[in-house]
This record gives C-alpha cells, sequence and structure tokens, in this order.
C-alpha cells in the first residue's frame, strides 16, 4: 500500500463487510465496505463534474460521519487534496483557511450558523440523495505517493496558521507505522468521539482501523448519553480519547461514588486490587466496565499531555489506557505505547521507522511521516527543521535507557488545553491590547486542576473596571478553540518586563501560582453560571432563580444547559429550566441525574419470537374468526408490496377502531407479524380516570400490546421518545402502522394529519405505504357497541420515499396519497 | 393562548456560532433561513409557542416553515391542530420578535 487510494482500494474486496455504523440518536444505520466503496467513487464524479482535478485544493468542513469518508476519499480519488477544517471552528479561521490554501470548492454542513457562500459549496447532508443518481468513476487514477494529500492548518488566528503539507507517503507509512505498533490481536470496533479533521482521530481512529478492515462508530449528537449508549450497544473496542476526556469521566465516577457514600468501600476496593491482574480489577470494578460494553479494551489517549493521577485512577480501575506522542507534521504518531505495555507517565517507544533524537533538551525526529514544510510558508518550513533536516518539534523531553519517551513541556509560547488545542497567546494577547479599556494583556498557561488553560491577566486603563465585559467582547472576536476561559487583573501598575521591555512571563505565571484565587474554591456550576451571566460569585445564591434573579434569557439557558451537559456527563431535558428553577435545584439534578418519574411504557417483547408466537397464536383463535364472521373482506394492491425490501411506515385513514386487525388480517404473513401499531398513548392513559377506568385500560393496553404489538404514541408530549423507539424498531426490521388523523373520521371525510408523521418520515427514512380502508364504517362505526356484518375493502398503495421534502410536504404528500386510493 | 419573545440578535450570534444547531432546529429550518436574522426570527417563534402553550418543551417538537413566499407556519406535535396557531414575525435592527396565538 503506497498512497490512500490503495487503501481505499482495499474496500471493493471486503464486500458486505461492515465498515460504519452511524448513530443519530433515532437510528442505526449500518455502512458496508463495498457501499462507501460505490459511493466514493460516486463523488469523485460528482467532484469531476463540478471542475474539481488534480491538484486542486477542496475544504471540509463538517462533524463526523459517513459522508465526510465519502468525501474525504473522493476528492483523493480526484486527484485532489483535501483540506479539513476543524467543525468547531467559526466563519473567520474558515475564511483564512481558504483564502491560504487557494481552495476551490467547500463542502460544508448545514447546522453552523455562518456558512462560506464566497466560493463553490455542497452542503454535506445532502450528498446522500445527491449521489443516488450520479455513476461512479469508472478508472481508479494511481497519484504518485509523493503527492499531496492534506493540507492540514494548524493553529494562529490572527497570525495565519500554517498549512502542514503531508503527502500519501507521509499519511500512508503512518499509518502502516502506527498499525504495527499498536498490536490489535482481533476485530476491533472504534468509536469515533474525536474530530477527523484532526491528524490524531484521522489516522488512529478512522484510516488505520480501514486498513485493518475493522468497523468505526459515528455519533450524529455527542451528547453524553448517546455516548454512554454506543459503547454500551456497538460493542466498542477502542476509543481515542482526549486527557480532558477521560478527566471528566473521572469526575463523574467520583461524583457517584461521593454521592451514593461509598467513599471508604472505594479506597478499600483499590488498595485490595492494587497489584492484582486486570482480570480481576474488572471483577471488582463490574458496575464501571459495564458501562463500557464487554469487549472494551482500551483508550487511546492523545493531543496533549496525560496527567499522572488520571493515568493512575484508570489503571486502578483495570481500564488500559494507551497514550502516544505525535504532532500534525508528523501525521501524526511519533511514539505510543503499546496495548500489551503501558509505561505510566510516558509517552511509549518510538514507532518503528520513526526516529528521535533530543538535542538541547528538545525533541527532533525524522522519518516518512514527518512532513517537508508548510504550504506556501519558506518562512516557517526554513524554521521547522535544523541544518541536517531533522524537524524541531518544539517539544522539551528525554528517552530513558528503555527507549521510553517521556515529554517534559513545550519550548514555544504556545497553550496545550487537556482538549489537544493549541492555543497561541500572542494571538489573544492581539485582540485583548485591542479592546477598549485594556492597557496591556498577557497570557499564560495556567494549570487549575483542569490541565491548561489559556489565563488572561491584564492592566486596565484608568475608569474601566468591568473585566467580564472585556473579556466577553474578546471571545467575540476569537475562533470558539481560543476562548479565554479565566482571567484576573495584575495586582501591580505594570508587568515585570526584560531591559527590551518584554513581558516576563515566567514572573508573572510565578506570582499568580502563589496568588489563593478567590474562587479557586468555588465549585464548577457557580463559576459556570457565572461566567455566563457576567455576575459576580457572590452575588449567585443556591436560593437564587435562574430567569428572574441571575437574568438568563432563553438562549444563555441554552448555554448553561450544554455546559453542564458537557462538563458533568448526563443529559438534561430541553424542558430542564423553568421560570421557578432555582441554583440548588440544578445542583440536585446533576447530583442525582435525572430520575425518570413516567414509567416507560414503550415495550420491545412482542417482536421476539415468542411475542409473535402469541400473537399469532391469538390470531388464529379469536382475531381471524372474528374477522371472518363479521366482514366481507376485499384486499386490493398487495403487488404494490412485492418491491419494497426493508420496513416501511403504513399509514392508514382512520374510521373504527377495528381498522387495526382489519389491515392486519389483509396483510401478508410476512408483513402481519413484523409490523407495530402506533395507537394514542392519550386513549389509554388520559389524566382523569376513575380507579376502575384505569384497571380496565391496563388491561386493554396490556392486550394490545400482546396481541396486536401496539405501541404508545402520544399525541402531546413525549413523541421524541416514542420517535426513539420506532427507530429501534425499525432497526430490528420491524415496520410501522400509524394512522396520521389522530383519531376516528366523524363524517367519513378524511381529517388533517398530525405533523408528528413528518418529523418520523424525516429521522426514520424509509418509504411510506398509504393504505385506504372503506366500508368499516358500516360494521364498527363511531359510537358502536356490537358490530355489523358487512362489506370492507382495504387498498394498498404504492410506496412513496421522500428524500428532501420538508414535513408539511411530507404530511400533504401522504394524505393526497390516500384521498387518490379508489375506493 | 398567547406568547411573545424578542430575540437580541448579538446575544443570538455569539452564543448560537458555538452550539449544536441540531439540537434546536431542523435541517429544513436551517436550510430556509439561510440569514442570522430570519433564524433567529424562528428561534423566537419556538419560544414564543412555548409561552403560549404555557410549558418548556423539546425545541424540536416544534418547528416553522415558510412558504414559497415566505410566510411562516408553525407546526407542533404538541397540539392537535396545526391549523389554529397563527404566528407573526418581525425584525428590525439588532432584533427579532415573534408572535404566537392559539385559537381555541
Amino acid at each position: 500500500m503506497k498512497t490512500l487510494v490503495d487503501l481505499f482500494s482495499l474496500f471493493k474486496g471486503r464486500g458486505k463487510g461492515e465498515i460504519f455504523i452511524y448513530r443519530t440518536g433515532i437510528r442505526r444505520f449500518p455502512f458496508s465496505y463495498k457501499r462507501i466503496y460505490d459511493l466514493s467513487l460516486k463523488m469523485a464524479s460528482f467532484l469531476e463534474e463540478r471542475g474539481i482535478g488534480k491538484g486542486d485544493r477542496v475544504c471540509l468542513w463538517a462533524g463526523n460521519s459517513p459522508w465526510w469518508a465519502v468525501a474525504f476519499f473522493g476528492i483523493l480519488i480526484r486527484e485532489a487534496i483535501v483540506v479539513p477544517i476543524d467543525f468547531i471552528s467559526g466563519k473567520t479561521r474558515a475564511q483564512t483557511i481558504i483564502k491560504l490554501s487557494g481552495a476551490k470548492l467547500i463542502i460544508q454542513s448545514e447546522f453552523k450558523l455562518e456558512k462560506l457562500l464566497n466560493l463553490d459549496s455542497i452542503i454535506i447532508e445532502n450528498l446522500q440523495y445527491i449521489l443516488k443518481n450520479i455513476k461512479p468513476l469508472s478508472a481508479i487514477p494511481k497519484p504518485n505517493p509523493k503527492d499531496i494529500a492534506e493540507l492540514v492548518y494548524t493553529s494562529g488566528t490572527t497570525g495565519d496558521p500554517k498549512g502542514v503539507i503531508l503527502t500519501h507517503k507521509n499519511i500512508v507509512s503512518n499509518v502502516i507505522q502506527a498499525t504495527n505498533h499498536i498490536v490489535i490481536p482481533s476485530r476491533f470496533t472504534f468509536l469515533s468521539l474525536l474530530p477527523m479533521s484532526h491528524m490524531f482521530e484521522q489516522t488512529v481512529g478512522f484510516l488505520a482501523p480501514l486498513f485493518r478492515g475493522d468497523k468505526v462508530v459515528f455519533l450524529r449528537t455527542l451528547r453524553p448519553q448517546a455516548i454512554m449508549d454506543a459503547l454500551k450497544e456497538e460493542n466498542i473496542s477502542a476509543v481515542g480519547v482526549v486527557p480532558r476526556l477521560l478527566d471528566l469521566l473521572k469526575n463523574t465516577i467520583e461524583r457517584e461514588i461521593e454521592s451514593k457514600k461509598l467513599a471508604t468501600v472505594w479506597k478499600i476496593l483499590i488498595k485490595l486490587s492494587k497489584n492484582k491482574s486486570i482480570k480481576f480489577k474488572k471483577f471488582i470494578f463490574y458496575p464501571i466496565h459495564k458501562k463500557f460494553g464487554r469487549n472494551f479494551e482500551m483508550f487511546i489517549s492523545g493531543g496533549a499531555s496525560l496527567s499522572l493521577n488520571t493515568a493512575k485512577f484508570w489503571k486502578d480501575l483495570g481500564f488500559k489506557v494507551v497514550e502516544g506522542y505525535g504532532l500534525t507534521e508528523c501525521s501524526p504518531i511519533l511514539s505510543a505505547n503499546t496495548l500489551k505495555k503501558q509505561v505510566l507517565g510516558s509517552v511509549g517507544k518510538a514507532v518503528k521507522g520513526v526516529r528521535i533524537k533530543i538535542k538541547d533538551g528538545e525533541i527532533l525526529t525524522k522519518g516518512e511521516n514527518v512532513f517537508s514544510g508548510y504550504w506556501q510558508n519558506q518562512k516557517e518550513t526554513a524554521k521547522a527543521f535544523d541544518s541536517k533536516g531533522w524537524f524541531k518539534t518544539g517539544d522539551t523531553g528525554w528517552i530513558d535507557k528503555n527507549n521510553n519517551v517521556y515529554i517534559k513541556g513545550r519550548k514555544k509560547d504556545v497553550i496545550v488545553t487537556s482538549e489537544g488545542i493549541n492555543v497561541y497567546p500572542q494571538d489573544i494577547e492581539a485582540i485583548l491590547n485591542y479592546v477598549p479599556g485594556v492597557k496591556e494583556a498577557c497570557v499564560v498557561g495556567l494549570n487549575r486542576g483542569r490541565g491548561e488553560e489559556a489565563h488572561a491577566v491584564l492592566t486596565l486603563k484608568a475608569g474601566f473596571k468591568n473585566m467580564k465585559q472585556i473579556i466577553q467582547k474578546a471571545n467575540e472576536k476569537l475562533d470558539p478553540q481560543n476562548q479565554i476561559t479565566s482571567f484576573s487583573v495584575w495586582r501591580h501598575l505594570d508587568f515585570p518586563k526584560t531591559t527590551t521591555l518584554k513581558i516576563q512571563k515566567y514572573k508573572v505565571l510565578e506570582e499568580l501560582k502563589s496568588v489563593k484565587e478567590d474562587h479557586a474554591s468555588t465549585d464548577i456550576l457557580i463559576s459556570l453560571i457565572s461566567n455566563l451571566t457576567l455576575k459576580p460569585i457572590d452575588e449567585i445564591k443556591e436560593d437564587s432563580l435562574l430567569t428572574s434573579d441571575l437574568g438568563f434569557t432563553s438562549i444563555s439557558r441554552l448555554e448553561l444547559v450544554n455546559y453542564i451537559e458537557q462538563e458533568f456527563r448526563i443529559d438534561l431535558d430541553d424542558s430542564i429550566i423553568n421560570q421557578s428553577t432555582k441554583v440548588k435545584d440544578l445542583r440536585k439534578i446533576i447530583l442525582e441525574g435525572i430520575k425518570n418519574i413516567t414509567p416507560n411504557r414503550l415495550k420491545f417483547y412482542p417482536n421476539t419470537k415468542y411475542g409473535i408466537k402469541t400473537r399469532a397464536m391469538l390470531d388464529r383463535i379469536f382475531h381471524f374468526p372474528f374477522i371472518r364472521y363479521f366482514f366481507d373482506l376485499k384486499v386490493k394492491g398487495l403487488e404494490n408490496l412485492k418491491t419494497l425490501k426493508g420496513p416501511v411506515i403504513f399509514i392508514s385513514n382512520h374510521l373504527s377502531y377495528l381498522d387495526q386487525p382489519a389491515i392486519m388480517f389483509s396483510l401478508p404473513k410476512k408483513w402481519r407479524y413484523s409490523t407495530g401499531t402506533a395507537m394514542r398513548e392519550e386513549f389509554f392513559f388520559a389524566k382523569k380516570l376513575t380507579l376502575f377506568q384505569r384497571i380496565w385500560k391496563e388491561l386493554a393496553f396490556a392486550y394490545a400490546t400482546i396481541a396486536f404489538n401496539s405501541f404508545l404514541l402520544p399525541q402531546y408530549s413525549g413523541f421524541r421518545k416514542s420517535l426513539t423507539f420506532m427507530g429501534k424498531l425499525i432497526d430490528n426490521k420491524v415496520s410501522i402502522l400509524v394512522f396520521p388523523e389522530g383519531s376516528r373520521a366523524r363524517d367519513g371525510q378524511l381529517q388533517d394529519f398530525m405533523a408528528g408523521l413528518g418529523l418520523m418520515v424525516k429521522e426514520l427514512q424509509i418509504p411510506v405505504v398509504p393504505i385506504r380502508i372503506s366500508g368499516i364504517e358500516n360494521i364498527f362505526p363511531r359510537g358502536a357497541i356490537l358490530p355489523k356484518k358487512g362489506k370492507c375493502v382495504v387498498t394498498f398503495g404504492k410506496p412513496i420515499e421522500f428524500t428532501t421534502e420538508p414535513p408539511s410536504e411530507i404530511i400533504k404528500k401522504s394524505r393526497d396519497a390516500i384521498l387518490k386510493l379508489a375506493v | 393562548m398567547l406568547g411573545i419573545d424578542l430575540v437580541y440578535l448579538p446575544e443570538f450570534e455569539t452564543k448560537m456560532k458555538n452550539f449544536p444547531l441540531a439540537r434546536i432546529f431542523l435541517s429544513d429550518e436551517l436550510s430556509q433561513n439561510k440569514t442570522l436574522e430570519s433564524l433567529a426570527g424562528v428561534f423566537a417563534a419556538k419560544e414564543a409557542f412555548f409561552k403560549a402553550i404555557g410549558k418548556k418543551e423539546g425545541w424540536l417538537d416544534v418547528w416553522i416553515e415558510k412558504n414559497k413566499d415566505g410566510k411562516p407556519q408553525l407546526y407542533s406535535t404538541l397540539i392537535k391542530n396545526n391549523e389554529k396557531v397563527e404566528i407573526s414575525i418581525s425584525h428590525a435592527g439588532d432584533y427579532a420578535v415573534a408572535v404566537v396565538t392559539i385559537n381555541n
């Protein structure tokens, strides 16, 4: 394998083997190697239509998904150059990268507030529809390994970012180096959490697994619960992480131990398992390991230094944390620990084929994976290498006698956060120095327990006191990844300076560390609220009402919910903060997690083998004789079902309570026993019922669930829960029957459809089959107590496949389809 | 039932730049509202709707679609009859405002 196109060509022979799983939160979409192979060739063809040829730069600015991969390979097959942009980056940075790289086209996401409109653009979410009708490229080119495959830009917002030139050879050699170094014995499933636009995830969590034929799981949303569900349900073997995530998860576990008052038990267990095997630890700490699924093997940590504390914590629990080291300029892996052996505090041995040496304390390297220069930037390229051609990493460290590499720190003035983000103080200082009120700004990396953070120290002009407003103004101009999260006022008139008037940052840092910060002891929730509301910490009391006392608007409430979710790793409902929520209510929720007050009545068991057998039996004994007696039934349009390849949404008009049994009876056996029916929750569980009514409805609900495979679809709140359940049914190849009118028609006329159908089709992404039922209003109409014999016709219409129609159009077309079905 | 919400555009812009938009807006809302102002108007309409029904529910339980003349129409899984909902959105400089009424 010499190029990324060679790697891509491996996909063809893997046929139906699974390459990706895309979890949207509602549905789970598997992709096979062959499908991605075909889609990428179609993408290349599409790019050719758009005028993309050899050497053209194409920006890719989107979150992780199978479509990112399709775009990635499509660009490479065209022999063009991929310029990935972190999804979290703001418009300014994206604009700069486009300008510097001379990009011809940008593939961007609908889900970015500010889009780039001044060059040719493709919206990545539309690719799945666009590529359907494109013919795949027939001839796959053979690029030269020395051809440029990617331009990856490193940070810098005001000073221009540098474009690292990575050739096919650079990247492919690192993929092979990494694969041979961290030897994995069997088929692995990787969870993709870090951005693929960054070389760490790209090589370790994407290209290497694909080279080996493994599977990668993508999540549409990175909310904490979605991550925990994926870990468990997908039998994840490994996940690439940054130290910050390991810290946050550690905090969550420690918080849970605290709230359950298990601190002493915990200490004993840790001591007990001190030098025991991983197997022993997995047994002792089973409740924690359970959350990660039965195949979980390791965390792969990179991007920033892993603190010894955090590394020890996970080791004590029996988790493997394989720490590695690298830079974008090295494609990126230089050294790593292995699955077999992890040396605490070290970043492992150099990978084979990479040479590492220490000169004047700095780590230098040479190898096929090391880049040769920055795009159109002779000055920076020259500065990056020494006279003998060794790349100067800018990191300081040492190598022990066993060849394990240890990282000491950064040589240059760069702050590396625990999220692996490089923040350049000069960039932030440049912005701050222009904010009115600032005399002089000095940004240093301060570690206050959350890894290194960019801390801004300011001297202010006379009359200016509002620090928070100044910081806010600066943050508005800074890229989302370069936000100032902590700041203070310098206590003296001026900063300590050298004779050439340069600020002596080490002295500033010394003083900052010695000062006991006024909010060092404040907890995270209060500081979060303080940062968002710009209110001083002493004004935030446990009893403060979030809306009226602290001034949270609907928008800032959203921000708070998002931050709390990410920091405390719990999912919060959108409705969690209302007019009467106080700080202490929030704290309670965080400590106790969300308790489900409403029982979960959505059960999957009717779709198991036994559920189906029970239903078939009840059909034979009760339901079908009943139908045969009362119904003179004619079924039309069954040929429309023959072309269907998977589950569908059946929609029907609603005239009688017997609609569902009649339709079930009309369906061929295969469909009948793989279809669930949505029933109005309010029919069974309304608010004001007498005890007798409640018992009767509970029995009716139980019977309906078992005998008719019905599930609840609420008319009002709770729609999303049902939608998620429907997604699970569809993933298990069970179709859905729904009556979009919501209630039985009074005058035989088709009523308006409920809006939920539109969302269902958009999220479930399966065809809609319209059904028209007539005559049944004479058999068992509204208000009747006993049925009468009569004629009934059930007509199945042609399946409708929707693509980009908005929900209201889906509803209109579906309703028209039923109307058109001749009686 | 009536609800109103006022959005200050600069605040909306700074906060939404770094927020998972998929949590608040459907992809159709994002593709139909390409400017900051118009998206802020949609946001205001959602908030106004929650005030009108008197309960804060999920952001994705209500959405606004615009017909070819740009006239907004609100849809929601939270009410039975979408026809009874009337909305109106307006913009002036740094502000967007929306009013929602639900007729019985």
